[in-house]
């Protein structure tokens, strides 16, 4: 009798403790994925691959992190916005890139406000206008007084057709009325390298990649669209409101459950909080201000798509139909 | 300390047993990825970057290098048994090297491909001790003018590359260059002939080309053929070069080193070019040109030493300036950063352990490649006695894995089939494929540094003229090209003279 009490209260126990365990483990059952429209070891690469290591640690369910960088990431975002709404398929992204897309594109398949759910947004880096060391130009004003006085002699490398930095070297020249001569080039890398080499007079690159080159005398920051640890004036106290600042953010498909989001939203938090974590930010020179939670992120996401709105399809690199 | 103080304590830092360890494990992976075909090291660096975040800076920096450079030994093995390239970097080595294996010297020429490939990144190793900083400051002065100009010279390797019908050889550079221009245009990014499809804005890339065109034909010319393969027919002789096979390849090989060395350390040119450049400039001074493209040594030594040296080249710019220069060294840019080591023109000065701990493990890796390559060779060797049923199924696996690899995406591997069939068609009517990959990968340079080079210049093509290095390399390429109009000559009294004897 004694020994078939003892077999109950074990099974009811362990009945609750599997109920109880559901309770707690709603989301996430299975491993995540995490679609990345960039390469590895980009930024946002980096990024999302050190939370998927945090959080993933936390909640002992593997997190992958797939790149999927095919048409600048419109691969990875259409299939995320048609998949299954369970939170284990998501997209990690350069909110301007999709805000772009979703406003420049009439042919765009998804579109970043009716397609998708945000689970967090942040800003990590400040876009910044630099010259090389033994340039003349020792500040912005400098700069585009000469600009205004020589207008077409100035060259600028700046990144892709419809990339934030582009869009801030735009709204420079509209709003200071000049005319640089806007160079496209790949990448980052390549700016660095034509100002560098003296092809360039000047260069549009963000902090993080300037901090080294700053460091060792190379170059100089002229000016930042946001705040950053380089202690450079940013454009708005100089009278130009230039605020394409890059924003990464994690998206899922629309319509998931509120637990998956709420989940996330904790994970997060923590993870921020973590001085681990913050130590390997720092060493990227990171800084990250992240916000989640629904009403604040619905306004930011809206604030963010008003600021690609300005700009036309062609200024944003899609052809009008 | 001096350089050589330096160099020490990059040695020693590479002799701690974890770093030899992690250095081994890159140069093995570099292999590896090498031989397989469409599995590059750009790939092998992105799947292993998660694995390395707790592993010491500088142990996984080494590794990461040591499969950059251990690629370029790999890349030689599939080109000279199978006639496929294992890396876009070795194409060049396809043309005399499958011709050597048939001749039944597949052994001399996988023997010389590593011992090319050995010096050459030994010797560059010296070169970055002792040039880096002079060097990557010089690289900077090529803006786009100096690479249009330096793209028109390399254009100008087409009449050493076709040993064919010149005609036809120009035709398929011509087609290179225009299926270059598929997808986003690179200044006003709009899309060119993408038909809606997704995928191709990003433009149809190299090695699903590449794979296509001599891997998918090279089976299926092979199939049709029945499969029995002519190359077990001969009789293998020599597993290792001889002595003459090393009076014959001395010179290409301290050639194809120096031109590697110096143009990889041009950002952007990458590994690729070179080994075009190497093997146009080998039949160009060669006593017998007529001869190259029908399996002679020194068309495998010259571009295998010259893609290993430029992929020590690449380290000038990502070591001394922060400047990554292709794919595969942005991601192991990327990588530093991780890790807390800040890539830049400091990094000599703020973390000479891992500057001079990655140069000391290429010297060590180096050696340890050419250890790990010789005694692979008669292995090699004998899988060409696999039965092609297997061998091929296998082949084809690894070319729709590498092609898929590359962006996780499935419309690479359509475009990999496509070219396979294009590939097939080229080979039956007699087409050659190196010069339509040569066009390919010139074209989107060729046309980017153009239209920015005019951009600078408000429209004025006399940019090209005015820049000094931009001259020199006209120049040069004028020079290439009303040669022949000399040499010819003298080549047609070589041959009446001969006839006559």
């Amino acid at each position: 009798m004694k020994r078939r009490t003892f077999c109950l209260v074990v099974s009811i126990l362990f009945c609750l403790t599997a109920v109880c365990h559901a309770q707690v483990r709603d989301y996430p059952k299975k491993p995540i994925q995490i679609l990345v429209g960039h390469t590895a070891s980009s930024a946002i690469d980096v990024f999302y691959r050190l939370t998927a290591e945090e959080v993933g640690r936390t909640w002992k369910v593997p997190i992958n992190i797939v790149n999927k960088p095919v048409a600048s990431g419109s691969v990875a975002a259409s299939e995320v916005a048609n998949a299954e709404k369970d939170g284990y398929l998501l997209f990690g992204t350069l909110v301007g890139q999709l805000a772009s897309v979703s406003v420049g594109n009439p042919k765009s398949p998804v579109h970043i406000l009716r397609d998708f759910d945000v689970i967090e947004m942040h800003y990590y880096a400040a876009n910044v206008i630099f010259v090389r060391a033994d340039s003349p130009f020792k500040s912005l004003d400098e700069l585009v007084d000469y600009a205004r006085k020589k207008p077409g002699e100035l060259v600028a490398g700046i990144t892709q057709m419809g990339s934030n930095i582009h869009l801030d070297a735009l709204l420079l020249n509209r709003l200071a009325k000049i005319d640089i001569t806007l160079v496209h080039q790949d990448g980052p890398p390549e700016v660095l390298t034509g100002v560098l080499g003296g092809h360039f007079n000047v260069g549009w690159t963000n902090h993080v990649l300037a901090t080294p080159q700053v460091a060792a005398g190379k170059i100089r920051v002229l000016a930042a669209d946001m705040k950053c640890p380089l202690g450079v004036p940013t454009f708005a106290e100089k009278g130009y409101p230039i605020d394409l600042v890059p924003v990464m953010g994690l998206f899922g498909p629309r319509g998931m459950p509120p637990t998956v989001i709420k989940t996330w939203d904790e994970a997060l938090k923590t993870m921020m909080k973590d001085p681990k974590f913050q130590a390997s930010m720092t060493k990227l020179n990171f800084v990250i201000d992240m916000t989640t939670g629904a009403d604040k992120l619905d306004k930011l996401l809206k604030e963010e798509v008003a600021r690609y709105s300005r700009f036309t399809p062609e200024e944003l690199g899609w052809r009008k139909k | 300390m001096d350089a050589f103080g330096y160099l020490w304590m990059g040695l020693s830092t590479v002799l701690q047993p974890i770093n030899l360890l992690y250095c081994f494990a890159g140069v093995f992976c570099g292999t590896l990825v090498g031989v397989l075909p469409g599995i590059g090291p750009t790939g092998a660096i992105a799947l292993l970057l998660p694995v390395t975040f707790h592993v010491p800076p500088v142990s996984a920096i080494i590794m990461f290098c040591g499969i950059m450079y251990g690629a370029q030994y790999g890349g030689s093995t599939t080109s000279i048994l199978v006639n496929i390239p294992g890396e876009a970097s070795s194409i060049v080595t396809c043309l005399d090297g499958y011709q050597m294996a048939r001749q039944g010297r597949a052994g001399p020429a996988l023997g010389m491909a590593a011992f090319g490939s050995f010096i050459a990144g030994t010797g560059s190793v010296f070169g970055l001790v002792f040039l880096a900083p002079v060097l990557a400051e010089f690289g900077l002065r090529f803006g786009p003018p100096e690479y249009f100009s330096l793209i028109i010279f390399g254009l100008t390797a087409l009449l050493y590359l076709a040993h064919g019908s010149m005609a036809r050889a120009m035709m398929m550079a011509l087609l290179g260059l225009m299926l270059a221009s598929v997808g986003i245009d690179p200044l006003t990014s709009y899309p060119r002939f993408t038909y809606d499809i997704l995928a191709l804005r990003d433009g149809l890339g190299l090695v699903q080309i590449v794979i296509g065109l001599f891997g998918v034909s090279e089976i299926l010319i092979t199939i049709e053929k029945g499969v029995r393969r002519t190359i077990f027919d001969t009789e293998i002789k020599g597993l290792l070069p001889t002595l003459r096979d090393w009076k014959d390849s001395i010179l290409p090989i301290t050639r194809g080193s120096i031109l590697g060395f110096f143009l990889g350390m041009i950002p952007g040119i990458s590994v690729v070019i070179p080994t075009f450049v190497s093997y146009a400039l080998e039949k160009k001074i060669s006593k017998h040109p007529e001869k190259f493209g029908t399996g002679v040594i020194e068309g495998v030594a010259a571009p295998e030493a010259a893609n290993n040296a430029a992929s020590s080249g690449t380290m000038v710019p990502l070591l001394s300036l922060g400047i990554p220069c292709g794919a595969a060294s942005a991601l192991v840019l990327g990588a530093m950063m991780i890790y807390g080591v800040v890539p830049g023109p400091m990094l000599i000065s703020q973390s000479p352990q891992i500057f001079w701990g990655v140069i000391g493990s290429m010297y060590v890796g180096n050696l340890m490649l050419l250890l790990l390559n010789l005694p692979l060779i008669p292995l090699w060797v004998k899988t060409l006695k696999t039965p092609y049923p297997i061998l091929f199924t296998l082949i084809l696996l690894f070319c729709l894995i590498g092609s898929y690899t590359i962006a996780n995406s499935m419309t690479d591997m359509v475009i990999m089939i496509i070219f396979g069939f294009v590939g097939y068609l080229m080979k039956k009517f007699e087409y050659e494929m190196a010069p339509l990959v040569m066009g390919l990968v010139l074209g989107p340079l060729m046309e980017k540094t153009f239209r920015t080079s005019l951009l600078m210049s408000k429209g004025s093509p006399a940019i090209f003229f005015r820049r000094p290095i931009s001259v020199v390399l006209l120049v040069l390429a004028m020079l290439v090209l009303i040669s022949p109009l000399i040499t010819r000559k003298r080549l047609a009294e070589k041959i009446v003279q001969a006839e006559e004897e």
